[in-house]
């Protein structure tokens, strides 16, 4: 039997720099516990503390914490060639892609293995397992990472980093230790896979998964308590004094929009990557019963990756909602200010998001035989998926020079300009979203056909249903949209996203029951999809990580020159929000070298299938 | 109950213009409930 690549390391007795996971962990406790015992040895001259502070003080009155210190250009070290910033930011980028991807696949891959030992199709057990190997090169890498960050930090930012692990000492310190839980809790899933099969012990080895993701999602949800206290800091004054109320600091007013956010991403980011995986193994498949194995895998990816996809604008929202209620002011930077622009590469970036996995979709129904009754349709969605793109990222205001304002007329576009703003890109992203989800339906119908004796009523009311709900979504664009003020604007998104979940929701009920008992049309021929489809699939991993990357930088970019929002100020030299292209270009370096490591991750899975036995080297 | 689905079963134009009236009515009152729980009245009065 061929052994997977870590199987294979592990029986050889060559684990090597697969324990660099614990030994990294434990650097990163001695970084923590090494700032907070000298914490000005890395600055020359003493901090000064804030004014008017009254800190926290014990009985003795003796104060426990003191307040955010205020430091010069002098407080931060520096290191010859190198910028802190930059460096800060492009490895807490390439930390956060890959810890990404490791968080979402085990939440996948438990959804997966329960799926097989329901059905008892082991196809699903199989694949689970496919999934989880390509993440443990992406574990270690993500370790390797984090530790890297956290040097950056004691060393680029020593004072913010002490100053935060004050406040969090107990957070940090739990979160190390429980990467040993989530290292054993993995290597236990991975290695006993095998091992752990039959009535009893699938039930022991899926709980293993479980315990997985609850320690996975525990060290996300306390690192996201760190960035949203830098956004919307609690638990101290006004001069940055803790109250040392550790609960209060992390339930900060950002701390579960981002969680509730980031897990949703997670998921449609880890589906994406590991669909690149699979489109790379199918591309390099020499033989059809590979292919058609990478073309079912690739499939359940993009499956994950788009199911994940459709609920993420609403996290989205909620979350700079949220933002924006917590500071006006971070909020109008954020999408009125120099950020705006930005939102455009984001609103191209969703597109095309949306446009691969559709056409990834249309593609897979060459896999049926009965695709044909639906083909016609195809350029119906297409028209009016790329209308709603077009319309998602028409900006409000354009950069023009004095000549381009003349001929326009003024800043604004005659016909195109009332589509620049959010009515239309709520109406615009909600029928993507729809029709994105009839595509789904096609592909879902296309081998099928219904046994039940009220098809031709389940199909006026799955129509029915999605026109009332595109009027009804027209009319709250429109409406209040154009003829209303601010208030009712904003209000009428919400009834607009609810819209869309029922159609959703609706229509995915009546399908599974119309489609319940189905005749199929014939055997699905999994790996008949042209070589295109899986293009699309990288296509979809590539945007999911531009994405990321540039939705990262804003929202940190908008605390501007505050290391903690009005608390504790960066007095560094890079204290400055950096021009629009500078910070692309700084966010498309730290892709292009996110994707060069995956592309390695990839790459070993295929060395580690090859074997050679050269003649008259070894001893016979 | 069941005499209306049979009938709309068989008559396609009739269950179209049924279900689309109920939904649309349906889609409305969801409107009018999320805007009234955030306090605003379903028409926009100046």
């Amino acid at each position: 039997m061929r052994l997977p690549f870590f199987a294979t390391y592990a029986r050889d007795g060559r684990a090597g720099w697969f324990h660099w996971i614990p030994l990294l962990a434990l650097l990163v406790v001695l970084g923590i516990s090494a700032t907070g015992c000298f914490p000005d040895a890395w600055a020359g001259e003493p901090v000064a503390p804030a004014q008017g502070s009254g800190a926290a003080a014990s009985a003795d009155n003796k104060p426990l914490y003191g307040p955010a210190p205020q430091l010069t250009e002098q407080d931060y070290p520096k290191v010859a060639g190198v910028n802190g910033r930059v460096f800060i930011w492009l490895v807490a980028q390439l930390h956060l892609w890959f810890a990404a991807f490791v968080l979402a696949v085990p939440i996948f891959v438990f959804i997966i293995e329960a799926i097989g030992m329901r059905t008892r199709d082991k196809r699903y057990d199989d694949m689970a397992y496919e999934f989880i190997k390509v993440s443990i090169t992406a574990y270690s890498l993500t370790a390797i990472l984090g530790g890297l960050l956290a040097f950056g930090l004691i060393l680029f930012y020593p004072h913010l980093f002490t100053y935060l692990s004050t406040i969090f000492k107990e957070s940090m310190f739990y979160y190390a230790l429980l990467f040993f839980a989530e290292s054993a809790c993995l290597y236990i899933y991975y290695y006993g896979w095998h091992w752990l099969q039959g009535p009893f012990r699938k039930w022991v080895h899926l709980t293993l998964g479980l315990l997985l993701n609850a320690v996975g999602t525990l060290l996300m949800f306390l690192a996201n308590a760190w960035l949203t206290f830098m956004m919307s800091p609690a638990g101290v004054d006004a001069a940055g004094t803790f109250s040392g109320d550790a609960w209060a600091a992390i339930h900060n007013f950002l701390w579960n929009p981002i969680n509730l956010h980031r897990v949703v991403a997670n998921i449609a980011y880890g589906g994406s990557i590991v669909g690149a995986y699979a489109a790379f193994k199918f591309l390099s498949a020499t033989n059809a019963k590979e292919k058609a194995h990478y073309d079912w895998m690739g499939y359940n990816a993009n499956f994950i990756a788009i199911s994940a996809l459709l609920p993420l604008p609403f996290a989205g929202y909620y979350l700079t909602a949220e933002i924006y209620a917590y500071s006006q002011q971070m909020g109008i930077t954020l999408m009125g200010g120099v950020f705006a622009w930005l939102f455009i590469i984001q609103a191209v970036l969703i597109g095309t998001l949306f446009l691969s996995a559709n056409y990834y979709l249309w593609c897979g129904m060459g896999r049926s035989d009965g695709a044909s009754r639906y083909n016609g349709k195809v350029k119906y969605l297409a028209a009016i998926i790329v209308g709603a793109f077009l319309v998602w990222f028409t900006p409000h205001t354009l950069v023009l020079t004095n000549q381009e304002l003349q001929a326009l007329g003024g800043p604004y576009h005659k016909y195109l300009g009332p589509l620049g703003i959010m009515p239309a890109k709520n109406t615009a992203v909600n029928i993507m979203i729809l029709f994105t989800a009839l595509s789904f339906l096609y592909y879902r119908r296309a081998n099928k056909i219904a046994t039940v004796s009220w098809v031709k009523l389940g199909n006026v009311a799955q129509i029915t249903l999605f026109t009332a709900g595109l009027l009804n979504i027209l009319f709250l664009g429109i409406y209040y949209g154009y003829f209303t003020n601010t208030v009712y604007k904003v209000a009428a998104s919400i009834p607009q996203v609810l819209s869309t979940l029922v159609v959703l929701i609706a229509s995915g009920v009546i399908d599974s029951f119309m489609y319940k008992n189905a005749k199929e049309v014939a055997p699905l021929q999994w790996g008949r999809v042209p070589a295109q489809s899986q293009y699309a699939l990288f296509l979809l991993a590539v945007s999911f990580t531009w994405l990321m990357g540039l939705m990262g930088y804003i929202r940190s970019g908008i605390r501007q020159h505050w290391h903690v929002v009005d608390i504790m100020r960066d007095n560094s030299p890079d204290a400055y929000t950096p021009t629009l292209g500078y910070a692309a270009n700084v966010v498309s370096v730290g892709t292009i070298l996110f994707m060069a490591m995956v592309i390695f991750v990839f790459w070993l899975s295929t060395v580690s299938s090859k074997k050679r036995s050269p003649t008259g080297y070894w001893k016979e | 109950m069941e005499a209306l689905i049979d009938k709309l079963k068989d008559n396609t134009p009739l269950a179209f213009v049924t279900t689309l009236a109920v939904s649309l009515l349906a889609f409305l009152l969801l409107d009018f409930v999320m805007m009234k729980l955030q306090g605003l009245s379903l028409v926009f009065h100046h």
